[in-house]
């Protein structure tokens, strides 16, 4: 569960996340917004890359405000990023290995188990060996995910999975999603301009715009409100067209 | 589409460092048979160098940092191994591992404050601390057995250390020399694709992302500069056991920027460009120097080098090779270094034999002679493609009208036709021509045995084709079944 309380973030005239307060209890939740709405901000604030000036964010009970980015991982905070972080040089195998490093595995066996079983989940089994730079964008994708699910994460967090996916690819990866929470127990918190993703994937989805929140509940519903509606997907009602 | 080729693992680590350590064992060994000692003095220095070149390597590489320093780390390390031998008279040994160390906790000192620096800014500040380091040692010089802490002599004979028990000859030196800079090569290689480098790996790719997975960067940054610092300390060490003493002038702060550009030539991803930048920086001057050349001119060939590897791509020449191995079947490079190696030898035999030239002389020069038979056109191509498209295009052309007219009248003289005669014959004519006069120039060789030991060489290769290959065919598809390339691993 993600408790986020009068979370405000100031960079220097410009308020991207003002007093934004909100509870996130679904397995899945999604977050959409506008360019601009401050989506990658609250990410960054969830993993300590900003820090906001007020409010405090707690995830599945440990209170996070205070926490170094490098130490929010023991929390069991992972995250993907917009560009995937795959190197080009070492395997698939090594990219996802070198997660297990910092997971804290009792024995190496145990960690090798780990990465094996997190490749095998997105479907990449047949492609360990192959190196970074040899990957498809789809399967640098599907690999980022991998790498976000070794060491018993409490919360993952994806920003803009489905970037450059072709359709068959983004219900691959909608399977794959929906799939997390009961494969190794984690929240899933995404973020996606793919509203068929969104809706595929999360049963809550919370929008923001302006660093404010817009609506939060059930995705249908959010996804059907006049705000949502007219906020992110560009509708007017006639009245407006006509002027 | 494609079909999906198989992917093939990696390999463990110490399959990754078993090609370094036979190349080196050969190298200890063989070495100095082959060499005078003016060339054994000369690759001893190569070696600590490749070790120094390493650590640039190492930090550029892995993680993108440019440390210009690294040649002053290595003047550390000999200046405290030098005072430490010179103070308490204690083993060879012991004075090396106290430069490396203290070499290391220096270079950890440098990184610090270049943790949060990246590019041109730590390049800038490793320079000035590289600069920094030459005007104390112009000041205090290198200990050589003086009073005070200096342990600089005033006026008087300069004391030299003693090289250890077991290495005192040039040739044992030599020898000791090739073992300590291949044990940091292969220590280096080994982390490369364990647990450090793979953390060196996320943190080049992003320090972003290494932070967000609970990787420590400020840790794994830091123990990067410490091992190369003490891995270049080592060299220093090891370069003032090689004279018994160092000179100011050794360690001047171009160097150390001659280094960093020469490892991007060689190729900072790959460990036999840290071994081609060493031979860069002192072997080629030296093979100048040694035929009458003045050595400065290596510079300008660095500076076009420099050039070319920067727009051929950041791989350097080490890049290249490891290109051309992957890309190259098994079987070819094998066949290609049996049959190469027995024309240079035979060759070199021969040419013994007439007493035209010594055996080194012919062997090298039938190598030459072969790898340009396979370079020259593709480099006549690239040369062509700097007057544009319209140009290769108007020669190939030309070419090949020329090479019709001549299959027409082999045609007609009832001869087997050969399409690429006209280029082959070319190629020959240049390689002769070109070579023979650089032997000629170069080696003193006479002009004639040159141009006979050149196309020697490329007419055994000829006939080494016509006549085994029907017998070679069948062996070579063996050793293709049996070491396939892993094409998909490309990138």
């Amino acid at each position: 569960m993600i408790e986020i309380k009068d979370i405000t973030v100031q960079f220097g005239g410009v308020r991207p996340i003002d007093s934004l307060s909100v509870t996130l209890d679904a397995p899945i939740v999604g977050l959409i917004g506008p360019n601009g709405a401050g989506k990658t901000t609250l990410l960054n604030v969830l993993s300590g890359f900003v820090t906001p000036v007020q409010g405090s964010v707690t995830v599945a009970g440990s209170e996070l405000t205070k926490v170094a980015p490098h130490s929010r991982a023991k929390h069991g905070l992972r995250r993907t990023f917009q560009t995937d972080q795959i190197a080009d040089d070492l395997t698939l195998w090594q990219n996802v290995e070198a997660i297990a490093d910092h997971a804290h595995f009792e024995s190496s066996a145990q960690a090798e188990e780990a990465v094996a079983k997190a490749i095998d989940y997105v479907g990449l089994s047949h492609r360990i060996h192959r190196l970074g730079g040899a990957l498809s964008t789809a399967e640098r994708h599907l690999a980022e995910i991998a790498k976000a699910l070794i060491g018993d994460p409490s919360l993952v967090m994806l920003d803009e999975p489905g970037a450059g996916m072709s359709e068959s690819e983004s219900k691959l990866l909608a399977q794959i999603i929906r799939g997390i929470p009961a494969f190794c127990g984690a929240q899933v918190f995404l973020i996606d301009h793919d509203v068929a993703l969104i809706d595929a994937c999360c049963e809550q989805t919370m929008v923001l715009d302006f660093g404010r929140l817009l609506a939060k509940g059930p995705t249908s519903e959010v996804l059907n409100d006049a705000e949502v509606r007219k906020a992110y997907l560009g509708e007017f009602d006639e009245l407006e067209e006509v002027a | 589409m494609a079909k999906d080729r198989q992917d093939i693992p990696l390999g463990t680590p110490l399959q990754r460092v078993t090609p370094l350590i036979i190349t080196f064992c050969i190298i200890a060994i063989v070495g100095p048979w082959l060499l005078s000692a003016y060339w054994l003095n000369t690759f001893t220095t190569v070696a600590c160098l490749t070790l120094v070149s390493a650590t640039v390597a190492l930090l550029y590489g892995q993680l993108g940092m440019v440390s210009l320093t690294q040649f002053a780390l290595a003047g550390v390390g000999g200046w405290v191994c030098l005072r430490v031998i010179h103070g308490w008279g204690v083993p060879f040994e012991i004075g090396l591992i106290a430069g490396a160390c203290a070499a290391g906790l220096f270079g950890l000192l440098v990184g610090l404050p270049a943790l949060r620096m990246r590019g041109l800014y730590l390049a800038l500040l490793t320079l000035l601390v590289a600069a920094a380091f030459q005007v104390v040692v112009n000041v205090i010089g290198f200990p050589d057995g003086g009073e005070g802490w200096t342990g600089k002599v005033v006026n008087g004979q300069r004391a030299m250390i003693d090289r250890p028990l077991a290495a005192s000859s040039d040739v044992a030196y030599f020898r000791y020399a090739v073992i300590w800079m291949a044990a940091g090569l292969i220590w280096i290689e080994w982390q490369k694709v364990s647990r450090l480098g793979r953390a060196w790996a996320l943190i080049r790719k992003s320090e972003a992302a290494a932070i967000s997975v609970g990787v420590s960067v400020v840790k794994y940054k830091a123990t990067a500069f410490a091992v190369s610092g003490a891995l270049a300390g080592l060299a220093g060490g090891l370069i003032a056991g090689l004279n018994g003493q160092l000179d100011n002038t050794g360690f001047h702060t171009s160097q150390s920027i001659l280094l960093y550009a020469l490892v991007v030539v060689g190729g900072a991803y790959h460990w036999v460009g840290a071994v081609i930048a060493a031979l860069l920086i002192r072997a080629l001057p030296a093979l100048l120097n040694d035929h009458g050349v003045d050595g400065n001119l290596a510079n300008v060939f660095f500076g076009f080098a420099l050039l070319v590897s920067l727009i051929q791509g950041r791989t350097g020449i080490a890049g290249k090779l490891a290109d051309f191995y992957k890309f190259v079947r098994m079987s070819r490079i094998v066949e290609g270094s049996v049959s190469w190696g027995l024309i240079a030898i035979l060759l070199g035999v021969i040419a013994y034999a007439l007493s035209w030239t010594s055996f080194a002389g012919a062997f090298f020069i039938s190598l030459i002679a072969l790898l340009f038979r396979m370079a020259i056109p593709g480099v006549l191509w690239m040369l062509l493609g700097f007057f544009g498209k319209r140009t290769q295009d108007h020669a190939e052309a030309l070419e090949a009208k020329l090479s019709l007219r001549l299959v027409k009248i082999m045609k007609a003289m009832g001869l087997r036709p050969d399409h690429r005669l006209f280029k082959r014959t070319l190629n020959w004519l240049f390689i002769g021509i070109f070579v023979a006069w650089v032997a000629w120039g170069v080696f003193g060789l006479a002009y004639l045995s040159a141009l006979a030991i050149i196309w020697g060489a490329l007419g055994l290769k000829v006939l080494w084709e016509v006549s085994l290959y029907t017998y070679v065919l069948p062996w070579r598809s063996q050793i293709d079944a049996r070491y396939p390339k892993p094409f998909a691993n490309y990138r």
